[in-house]
């Protein structure tokens, strides 16, 4: 009954000013700081975000990657797939296989791995070598010179349905896996103002390309239909609103996840769900950086952000909450875990990942776990107890609220 | 009493997180409260300057590198420091640059200049005084049915070049940072005046040459500033260069409020532009501005002036040649062009350069040629300071903000492009002269 | 003189309509309007000539026969093949044709002079140059060529004189006098009600086809259609002049009433439908509604003697006229005088075949009669003969026995058959020449092996449709499921491809069924052609039938016997992988086809193709030999050796003509073989390994010359040591993908890329270096010498051979769907034909694809050099192939270098030698390579 009541007053509050709204945050934070600083509570006390406290970090030296320069992750149910500048790797059954040129693998750097659901194939993207099949222990190479591919510099790679998709540093590629048939896009067929694609994501009938210099590119299965998203202000050196569409026309990364796009930037992050756009950005928001490598929508309402200053997972859009993993000083021992809403850090946790660099390229999620990788390494949170957007109100509260 | 202070606790524990929707419009304080100018833009010029303060200013604080790079070691041998070299070298075809390719000449002339560099700095006693040899490694910035992503991964990760400069194609420059970025290569451009080539947030890359932005700026003061003109038609070439490279010079005239009369273009290769200019004549502009190649400009002009048109003929840097000159002949009056270069310096370090150029490759050099001497010698200083490896190498280009060459003095902004003020070139008696700001 | 009205007018302004830009083909009348008069009487010149009857002379008996003998299935009028030189812009789009044309006008104006609609205007036509411009074409010899050289198709079949250029453009020289254009009158359509000519291609529209007796061809080709078109030649005016009439008889009334049913421009058609039947105006609707009762009530009527006396007036032209001795010149009345084709005899030709769980019935999938036969084995009678598709392959069971399903390579379908309806109750598409099926054990999913597509279909037995492809290897065949039901087994026919010089590499692709993915690839090196593939009841192994061609040896080994040897894969569960021969020195066992192994697991039965046996493999003494040698012995040596093979092959059982499939009774009493050539299944008793009885599958007791070619090319007999047939390098008459060293050039020079015998006999000259003016040649002496090194074929066997081989049909191409191309084709078809670059500078014309690779063939049956040749080749000129489904045919090139389409010209064009391309972007080449699929 009071919690109705508190819940009503609470929605009235919708309206107020965000800097209104922090004073009662802190008393929070006094409130439940200790208790969340348990690593391994499972869910946090109330109101907070899941935090990633406990990692597991992999580097070729222990034999397991062939290279720890990684540059793409791909989870395939339990298994994942790794992509280095020196190879491609298996992780299965805590055990590690990798491919490198000499087992076959057409080309040393992996800049991307899609999954096809329906017949398991695992196509690789090579930056450089064009595109491989993977298939039972077989790669096939499909490359610019014997197949109908623009362009072996391979970005990103999506498979929907039958079709693979490319995206090349030349234009777009959709490979019809059963007919064989290749379809170029650029400029001369799709409204791209630049072909430089930069990545490809696709799900639930839609195909989505960030486009280097032309904004992200959407494509509908059905009609056949192009549609392009651009920043509203057409200027390089601006933005002029928040929320009037994407950040930059410069994209370098895009996740659809129940029909919400996440549309990175070198710029910030853009939110869409089809109506409205939200913009994110290191100075309104806990984006640990503008340069965002990658982005990973969890959820229509979480997104994970690769960034050159560590990993920034927005927890919790409704709230504007964030947890940002990045090391504090060059010669930290460990990354630290910064909760913020919005740009307002409310608390710091310390992590016990170890990664000698928060430089990180790739990020893919994985049942509750997270996986990361960078320059130097990668590195998997361990997601015990993991709880979507922010932890609900103990039970006991609950009841002593009551009273 | 106690289930009071529970209730406000709960109250403050949920309060704050449904305080901001997603969805609200609020505009939120712009960072940082010092007006900061990007690419020098005057005041009249600036986007939506006369409308609203853009909610975030891009490209004033340095594009920083933050990745593992600097903790690689060097090398315990190598026979030679190899440094890349991507330009126009064969005419090719490609998806990237919509077509085949165009600007071979200008390539020939840039790899002469790099070489040069690379034979003075072996002269020098090569890396570090140590006798092993600086070596350019030369790649065609745009491989048959590839693009210029093909040669920069072959330069990166089969023959580890250190560093690379290149190249003028607007699509080429711009797929080869791309690569550069991923590969984590140093670059250096000398050749692409593309605004946009460098307003990408790539802490890898910087450009000596003054780029198109500069030169707009200062034909817009001069042709609406100086000469009060305000009728306008542009005939420009439908490719990246011409679309991308004319929209500074647009945007000003727009934002001083003297929109083009009308903005025409044509095809690669064409030779008959009167279709256009007959159209252009019946608006009675005051001056026509091109965008283009050399060729394609003086063919304009020419028939400009056939067809008894005598305003003002405007165009791009890459017009001011001297074979511009010989095919308009007589037409080459009251023509004007922006252009990175002061061939008449007089300056000690150019007039050795021409010298010893010309000595070097029987011809004398001109822009491209000299600003990849700067450029690698740039490049080569930096390699010398920092070692061999890439992401030092990297700091060290970034940490240069003014630099004295053979092109003059190279100012260089936030984000490692500069930002000396262009020339105007302006033909008189047949010839190209060249006028700073200062004397205009 | 109806009431109807006429309007002049001059034919500049009458010329139909065209798309702007585009030309499209408006048909010879539309040019009839300006060459059509005493000064320009072209028209008739043409509709005098062969060309004119070109289309319809595809109505001939001999069409159908040529058809026959050179492997077209389809009828004439539909092949692609025949309508590319008897009629005109017969591959052109439907849009490209304006409503005047009329494809029954055969070989007219626009086939040698270009599409009209641009350069038709007569303003356009007196200035040559500005014609040119917009596309008036002057043929050249080339041109000409493209259907004027001999074909064998042809000579073997009717009367042809040599082709003579320079005599032949004397037959056909049209030269007009100029002067002014006359007027022409055009018919305008009037309120007037009462009936009038519409002239005998609205009467074709209907009355044509096999169903119609081709009644408008068959017109086309009597002394009416041209009765009007006589009128301009010298004799008619002599005619004319003896009997009084002054002038061109064509201008008179006199001689006009009987030689020409109307007045308009299609008067040059001469005596047409409407003169005998009267106008159709009226009729024509009903009769096109199937309305013969209404028809004949508006004036459709049935021509008496009367009708034909109005004209043939005993003594006209000082000739008589016997009715009875004229009618069957023009009788069209009766279906039985339809000239269908030639109906060939019909064999069995049973492939592969299948047991009922109880034993009781046999599934035979029979290849020549598209049938699935079903025997009852206890009385072993044929008990049903089921139609299916086109070339059936493969069979298998449901589990419940309720379903039977047959795969049909010649339609890329799968017909399924109710087994207590003993009919085909529906049709399942799958990919490309689908050959093995088998289902996983609960019988829901059903999976095909398809060579073509190099996939494996999943195929939904409940909604009956595929789900999904699996890639294989090349040429996926043979499949067998593991005894769990865990697996599927898929042999692949053809190697993968691998680097030039290097020996074969070739996939036993598995399938796991829990999820229908591909769960292991097994690479079995040196050996190609895996076809037969059975799982031993325990599992622990499965058996492949396998051949090791040494194509990297000239082939001078053949006499010390070791170019191809023949054997068996055997694949351990844990991945290992052994090969062992079936051969012995100086008695090969060619060709081994299918393998089944006994319920006891005890013997594996292989079928010998090529020398009909069936080889019995003792499985423990197999084992023996395998365990008791060295893991180097198991690598290096067994796979070659010659004289192991007897430990463990406990003898061959001779068998009939060519035996394919194979299947063990389950009660493992008998094994039945598919006897394909005999048109038998044999069955052979297990216990006392010998063939017990034939069961006849009633194929006709004639045996064709084209039979007895097919049995001399599936039979090793011709070959040294019995080691290969021809059907061993061109399996189901196509490739084997293989390049060859073949020794006549010198050893180690001139590598050859194999090449497909499908639909090849007008495709002459063969060989890369065009040296073979025929098969026969192909296959004489020189075949003897360099590949089979034993007796020569006699000379009756070389015709029989050719028969056969020009037989072998070409697939149905998988690319092209009716007449429209897609957006992508459409765009390589410009390119495929473009004149000009990119930058618009002409290309010269054999820089031009379709100067030598012109329709219906795409080859002009030339040498030609396009800078392919490499180190090892003695000459830079080699045969321009055909291109008719070039997509099955990889890889590319004389000594198959391009394993893509796309690797001919990003590869190995750098010169722009073998067609200008590289000024082309890589969105063009996709475009081009989109089209060539669909020639």
């Amino acid at each position: 009954m009071i919690l109705s009541s508190t819940s009503r007053r609470c929605n009235s509050l919708r309206e107020l000013r965000f800097g209104a709204s922090l004073a009662c945050f802190a008393a929070v934070l006094l409130t439940v700081g200790s208790a969340a600083s348990a690593a391994d509570e499972a869910a946090g006390p109330v109101g907070e975000p899941y935090v990633y406290t406990h990692w597991e970090t992999f580097y070729a030296s222990e034999g397991g990657l062939p290279n720890d320069h990684i540059f793409a992750i791909t989870a395939d149910g339990d298994r994942l797939w790794v992509g280095t500048e020196d190879g491609l790797a298996l992780y299965e059954n805590q055990t590690w296989r990798s491919w490198r040129e000499k087992d076959g693998l057409p080309w040393r750097v992996v800049s991307a791995i899609a999954v096809s659901e329906k017949t398991g194939d695992v196509w690789v993207g090579l930056f450089g070598g064009g595109l491989a099949r993977f298939s039972g222990g077989r790669f096939d190479n499909f490359n610019q010179f014997n197949s109908g591919l623009v362009n072996d510099v391979v970005y990103g790679v999506a498979v929907l349905d039958d079709t693979v998709w490319v995206a090349t540093t030349a234009g777009l590629s959709a490979l019809d896996t059963v007919t064989g048939e290749w379809e170029i896009y650029t400029e001369k067929n799709a409204p791209m103002e630049e072909i430089w694609c930069y990545n490809v994501d696709a799900g639930d009938g839609k195909v989505y390309a960030a486009v280097w210099g032309g904004g992200i590119l959407e494509w509908d299965v059905k009609t056949r239909r192009w549609n392009a998203h651009r920043d509203p202000d057409r200027e390089m050196e601006i933005d002029l609103f928040r929320d009037d569409g994407l950040i930059h026309i410069i994209t370098t990364a895009v996740s659809y996840v129940d029909r919400v796009l996440w549309a990175a930037t070198y710029f910030g992050l853009s939110r869409y769900d089809g109506r409205h756009w939200r913009g994110y950005m290191d100075h309104d928001s806990g984006l640990a950086s503008n340069f965002i490598n990658f982005t990973k929508g969890r959820s229509a309402t979480s997104s994970y952000n690769a960034t050159d200053r560590g990993l920034a997972v927005l927890s919790d859009f409704s709230t504007d909450t964030w947890v940002s993993y990045r090391r504090d000083t060059e010669d930290a021992a460990t990354w630290t875990a910064h909760i913020s809403v919005g740009n307002e850090e409310r608390r710091a946790m310390s992590t016990d990942l170890s990664l000698p660099n928060h430089f990180v390229i790739a990020v893919e999620i994985q049942g509750n776990d997270v996986w990361i990788g960078t320059g130097h390494g990668l590195a998997r949170g361990v997601g015990a107890g993991f709880f979507e957007g922010l932890s609900t109100p103990h039970v006991e509260v609950a009841k002593e609220a009551g009273q | 009493m106690k289930a009071m202070t529970l209730l406000m606790s709960v109250v403050a524990v949920t309060f704050p997180f449904f305080a901001t929707g997603g969805d609200t419009q609020d505009p939120t304080p712009v960072p940082g409260a010092k007006k900061q100018v990007y690419g020098d833009t005057p005041e009249e010029l600036m986007p939506y300057g006369k409308f609203t303060e853009p909610y975030k200013r891009f490209f004033l604080e340095p594009n920083e590198y933050r990745g593992y790079g600097r903790h690689i070691p060097e090398p315990e041998h190598v026979d030679s420091v190899k440094i890349g070299f991507l330009g126009p070298i064969e005419a090719t075809v490609s998806v990237a640059t919509g077509g085949a390719s165009h600007e071979e000449q200008m390539g020939r002339k840039m790899l002469q200049g790099a070489r040069l560099a690379i034979e003075h700095a072996n002269a020098r006693g090569g890396y570090r005084g140590s006798k092993t040899p600086y070596e350019l490694v030369v790649r065609n910035d745009n491989g048959l049915w590839g693009a210029s992503g093909n040669e920069i991964v072959d330069l990166a990760y089969k023959e580890h070049v250190w560093a690379i400069l290149g190249t003028i194609d607007g699509a080429n420059s711009h797929i080869a940072i791309r690569v550069a970025l991923k590969a984590e290569v140093p670059m250096m451009n000398t050749g692409d005046t593309d605004p946009t080539f460098i307003e990408t947030a790539i802490p890898w890359v910087c450009r000596n040459i003054t780029d198109d932005r500069q030169m707009s700026y200062l034909l817009a003061d001069y042709v609406f500033g100086t000469l009060g003109l305000t009728r306008v038609a542009a005939l420009r070439a439908n490719n990246r260069y011409g679309r991308m490279s004319i929209d500074e010079f647009r945007d000003a005239a727009t934002r001083l409020g003297h929109p083009f009369l009308a903005e025409l273009n044509y095809q690669l290769g064409d030779t008959d532009f009167t279709p256009q200019l007959e159209r252009i004549k019946t608006l009675e502009p005051e001056a026509v501005i091109t965008w283009g190649d050399s060729e394609e400009s003086a063919l304009i002009l020419a028939q400009m002036r056939a067809m008894g048109m005598e305003q003002l003929f405007i165009g791009s840097d890459r017009m001011v040649t001297p074979e511009f000159l010989e095919a308009t002949g007589d037409g080459a009056f009251n023509v004007v062009a922006g252009y990175p270069y002061d061939p008449e310096s007089g300056d000690p370090k150019q007039v050795a350069f021409v010298e010893q150029f010309t000595a070097r490759f029987g011809e004398p050099p001109e822009t491209y040629a000299a600003h990849a001497y700067d450029g690698m010698t740039q490049l080569i200083e930096a390699i010398e300071r920092a070692g061999l490896n890439r992401a030092l190498i990297r700091d060290e280009l970034m940490a240069v903000t003014s630099w004295h060459g053979v092109t003059g003095e190279k100012v260089y902004d936030a984000i490692c492009s500069n930002r000396s003020p262009a020339l105007l070139a302006v033909v008189e008696d047949g010839a190209w002269t060249f006028r700073s700001l200062g004397d205009r | 003189m109806t009431g109807r009205a006429l309007l002049l007018a001059i034919c500049v302004v009458s010329a139909v309509s065209a798309g702007a830009g585009e030309p499209v083909y408006v048909g010879a009348e539309v040019c009839g309007e300006c060459h059509d008069s005493p000064q320009r009487d072209q028209l008739d010149r043409w509709y005098l000539s062969p060309h004119a009857r070109a289309y319809a002379a595809l109505a001939l008996p001999e069409a159908a026969e040529i058809a026959r003998i050179s492997g077209i299935e389809e009828n004439p009028f539909s092949s692609p093949i025949c309508l590319g030189c008897h009629a005109t812009a017969s591959d052109v789009e439907a849009w490209q044709f304006d409503s005047t044309f009329h494809i029954e006008d055969g070989v007219q104006c626009e086939r040698c002079h270009g599409p009209g609609s641009e350069y038709m205007a007569a303003e356009i036509m007196f200035d040559s140059e500005a014609a040119q411009l917009a596309g008036l074409r002057k043929p050249d010899r080339r041109a000409c060529m493209v259907c004027h050289k001999e074909k064998g198709s042809h000579t073997a079949v009717v009367e042809v004189t040599p082709f003579n250029y320079d005599e032949a453009l004397k037959k056909i020289a049209h030269p007009g006098f100029g002067g002014e254009l006359r007027e022409v009158t055009v018919r305008l359509e009037t309120a007037d009600d009462d009936p009038h000519v519409v002239g005998v291609m609205v009467c074709a529209s209907c009355h044509r086809g096999e169903s119609k007796g081709y009644v408008a061809s068959k017109w086309r080709l009597t002394r009416h259609a041209e009765a009007y078109a006589v009128l301009g030649t010298d004799a008619a005016r002599t005619m004319a002049f003896v009997e009084g009439v002054e002038g061109d008889p064509r201008q008179s009334d006199a001689c006009l009433q009987c030689h020409a049913t109307e007045t308009g421009i299609s008067r040059t058609r001469g005596i047409q439908c409407e003169s005998c039947h009267g106008p159709g105006s009226k009729h024509a609707a009903q009769a096109a509604a199937g309305e013969p009762v209404a028809a004949h009530a508006v004036g459709l009527f049935p021509p008496t003697r009367a009708t034909c006396e109005r004209c043939h007036v005993p003594g006209i032209h000082g000739a008589d006229f016997d009715f009875n001795s004229y009618l069957p010149q023009v009788d069209h009345s009766r279906a039985d005088m339809t000239m269908a084709q030639a109906a060939a005899i019909e064999y069995k030709t049973p492939f592969n075949l299948t047991v009922s769980a109880d034993g009781r019935r046999l599934f035979v999938a029979c290849e020549a009669s598209d049938s699935l036969m079903v025997v009852d084995t206890p009385t072993r009678t044929v008990v049903a003969d089921i139609p299916v598709g086109n070339l059936p392959h493969g069979v298998c069971l449901s589990p419940d026995g309720k379903r039977a399903y047959v795969s049909n390579r010649g339609d890329d379908t799968v017909s399924v058959i109710d087994l207590s309806a003993m009919a085909a109750v529906d049709t399942i598409r799958v990919g490309d020449e689908p050959h093995g099926v088998v289902t996983d054990l609960a019988g829901r999913t059903l999976y095909v092996a398809n060579a073509g597509s190099a996939d494996v279909s999943v195929v939904d037995l409940e909604q009956r449709r595929e789900v999904k492809r699996l890639s294989a290897g090349r040429g996926a065949w043979g499949v067998s499921r593991s005894p769990d039901g865990g697996e599927i087994y898929v042999t692949n026919n053809l190697s993968h491809f691998v680097p030039f010089r290097t020996p074969s590499r070739s996939e036993v692709t598995v399938v796991g069924t829990e999820r229908s993915m591909i769960s292991d690839r097994v690479m079995i090196p040196e050996a190609n052609l895996l076809q037969g593939v059975d799982v031993a009841p325990g599992g622990e192994f499965a058996l492949v039938t396998l051949v090791r061609t040494k194509n990297l040896v000239p082939m001078t080994r053949v006499l010390q016997g070791w170019v191809m040897t023949n054997g068996i894969g055997v694949l351990w569960r844990d991945g290992r992988f052994d090969q062992l021969l079936l051969d012995e020195p100086d008695n090969y066992f060619a060709d081994p086809t299918d393998v089944a192994i006994t319920p006891d697991g005890r013997l594996a039965f292989v079928t010998g193709g090529g020398v009909d046996e069936v080889a019995v493999v003792d499985l423990q003494r197999m084992r023996a030999v395998l365990e008791s040698a060295s893991e180097e012995d198991r690598r290096d040596l067994l796979p070659n050796h010659l004289g192991v093979t007897t430990e463990f092959v406990e003898r061959r059982i001779p068998v009939g003509r060519n035996p394919r499939g194979l299947a063990v009774s389950p009660d493992g009493l008998f094994v039945y073989v598919a006897e394909a050539l005999a048109d038998a299944v044999a069955v052979i008793d297990v216990e006392s390994r010998v063939k017990v009885a034939t069961i006849d599958l009633g194929g006709p007791e004639e045996i064709t010359l084209t039979r007895k070619g097919e049995s001399i090319f599936h039979s090793a007999e011709v070959t040294y040591g019995r080691q290969f047939s021809c059907h061993s390098c061109h399996p189901d008459g196509g490739i084997d993908n293989i390049t060859y060293d073949i020794e006549p050039d010198g050893i180690g020079f001139n590598p050859v890329d194999n090449r497909t015998l499908r639909g090849i006999l007008d495709t002459a000259p063969f060989k890369w270096t065009g040296k073979n003016k025929t098969i026969s040649r192909q296959c004489g002496p020189r075949l003897a010498v360099f590949f089979t090194r034993i007796d020569p074929f006699t000379l009756d066997q070389v015709v029989a051979l050719e028969s056969y081989i020009r037989t072998i049909p070409r697939n149905p191409n998988r690319y092209r769907v009716g007449d429209q191309l897609t957006p992508s084709q459409r765009r390589g078809k410009a390119l495929f034909e473009r004149t000009v670059t990119n930058s618009g500078a002409e290309i010269p014309v054999e820089g031009r694809c379709n100067s030598c690779h012109p329709a219906p063939y795409f080859t002009n049956r030339e040498l030609a050099t396009v800078g392919t040749a490499s180190e090892l080749d003695t000459h830079d000129v080699f045969d321009v192939p055909h291109l008719n489904n070039i997509y099955e045919s990889a890889p590319y090139l004389h000594d198959g270098r391009a394993d893509t389409l796309e690797e001919i010209w990003t590869r190995f064009n750098p010169n722009d030698e073998h067609g200008v391309t590289n000024d082309m972007t890589k969105d063009q080449l996709n475009d081009l390579i989109e089209y060539l699929k669909t020639l």
